[in-house]
């Protein structure tokens, strides 16, 4: 009975401890035995003395264990429910989209489906958060305990929020939702895009070269990742700081560099996509003279747009975070 | 055995007692430990002061001490059993110094407090 409660004990404990605390632990309890042989039970006694082996276990370790400790557990809710909120609603936009699309391809948007794959981008969603909460909560620990930390000055203290700089909490949640369905849309566009209905049937016609673009997603999905977890921070820090803009500037940067090399310069459009059109829908290609000229100026005018759209979120960025109330 | 102490009112007092023994633990554990002392050893004579310490309580302690270099222990090995016995460090005699000094402080402003805030005590 001795060796299961020091066992219960020790196994609770880091590795490096665990031997040094169960010798220790049962010399305790022999010692402690000793002094009560006059009762019926001394090791029952004695162990019941000692308490529950997880609480004194905790005792030892200083600290308890927790997945997400009391000090993130208000945030750790908050940001669950958001982050549900956002990519269910994101999802189910994003589904009827791809619905109205392509209500050829019905029997894969069913109800049912539907709601099957929203559970599980939900269940993903949560698991992300946890993941990175569990990540702050080791930090803390190995930092020191749970309780707030001692060394905190005055310079710590936020400014009390000017009102304008609040960022407010439904604009990441706005991002959020909008990313989700770019995700979703983007995951989903080899088979909502590139489908053609003719008086007939339906041909499917590709703008885009499948491999390529199969290539390409990764780094889609990363950059949308990267931009979740930047409206994640905005939601948790909550005010418009200049580190905040930085990053904010830096991973825009980066995901309009992404965009603008995919949409340019890899070769993702199919050159051959207006004559495939042309067949599809039985009309000689001279009836497409002016989409092929759409079509050919496309990649340009889009990564032109990559480039107004960065220099507009960078401008306002600026302006929100240095120049909150002038102008 | 004693945990039935009935009303919300007598809990409450426990707590809040034990909230008040346990600011003087490390200073209670530092003192006893001028002579090398394994565990058991002190929670007796603690209880013999009539200072009751759960060995639950006090083992973790000593190693916590022990951590912040407060204490030095060693396993002696001569006895039936091997036991592990503590004692102060040189930053442990200084800081037991600094803490009995407070100490000292301390309870003379409590005093003074206390007096005050005694009614019946009449002069």
């Amino acid at each position: 009975m001795i060796d299961r409660y020091v066992y219960a004990v020790s196994s609770r404990l880091p590795q490096n401890q665990r031997e040094d605390i169960s010798l220790e632990l049962r010399d305790l309890i022999d010692e402690m035995v000793q002094a009560r042989t006059h009762e019926e039970e001394p090791i029952l006694s004695v162990l019941h003395e000692l308490g529950d082996p997880i609480k004194l276990a905790d005792t030892y370790r200083g600290y308890g264990r927790y997945i997400i400790g009391p000090r993130y557990y208000d945030l750790f809710i908050l940001v669950v429910k958001t982050v549900a909120f956002a990519v269910s609603l994101g999802m189910v936009i994003a589904l009827s989209i791809g619905y109205l699309l392509n209500p050829s391809a019905q029997e894969s948007f069913s109800f049912i489906s539907m709601i099957g794959t929203i559970w599980s981008a939900l269940l993903q969603a949560v698991a992300w958060v946890t993941v990175f909460f569990l990540i702050a909560q080791r930090i803390q620990q190995r930092k020191g305990t749970n309780e707030p930390s001692e060394d905190w000055s005055v310079e710590d203290l936020p400014d009390v929020p000017d009102n304008s700089t609040v960022i407010p909490r439904s604009d990441p949640i706005a991002s959020m939702i909008f990313l989700t369905i770019l995700g979703v849309l983007l995951y989903a566009s080899p088979k909502i895009w590139g489908i053609v209905r003719n008086e007939v049937d339906v041909v499917i016609v590709n703008p885009v070269i499948g491999e390529v673009f199969m290539h390409m997603m990764p780094w889609f999905l990363v950059s949308i990742l990267l931009d979740m977890c930047l409206e994640f921070a905005k939601l948790i820090i909550g005010i418009r700081t200049k580190q905040l803009a930085l990053i904010s500037i830096l991973l825009h940067l980066l995901t309009a560099i992404i965009s603008f090399y995919i949409v340019t310069q890899s070769g993702l459009w199919n050159p051959n996509f207006i004559s495939e059109l042309s067949q599809a829908l039985h009309q000689p290609v001279s009836n497409f003279n002016l989409t092929a000229q759409l079509w050919n100026r496309m990649p340009m005018v889009l990564g032109l747009l990559i480039i107004l759209g960065f220099v507009v979120d960078v401008g306002t960025t600026v302006k929100k975070t240095w120049f909150p109330r002038k102008f | 055995m004693k945990k039935q102490s009935g009303t919300e009112f007598e809990s409450l007092h426990e707590n809040l007692s034990l909230e008040l023994r346990r600011g003087t633990l490390v200073l209670t554990v530092l003192s006893q430990l001028q002579q090398p002392q394994y565990g058991y050893s002190l929670v007796e004579e603690l209880n013999a002061h009539g200072i009751p310490i759960e060995p639950g309580t006090l083992y973790p302690l000593l190693r916590r001490l022990e951590s912040h270099e407060l204490l030095i222990s060693s396993w002696e090995t001569a006895g039936p059993k091997p036991r592990k016995y503590y004692r102060l460090a040189q930053q442990g005699e200084r800081m037991l110094e600094l803490l009995t000094e407070e100490w000292f402080d301390m309870t003379k402003s409590m005093v003074r407090l206390l007096k005050g805030s005694m009614p019946h005590e009449t002069e």
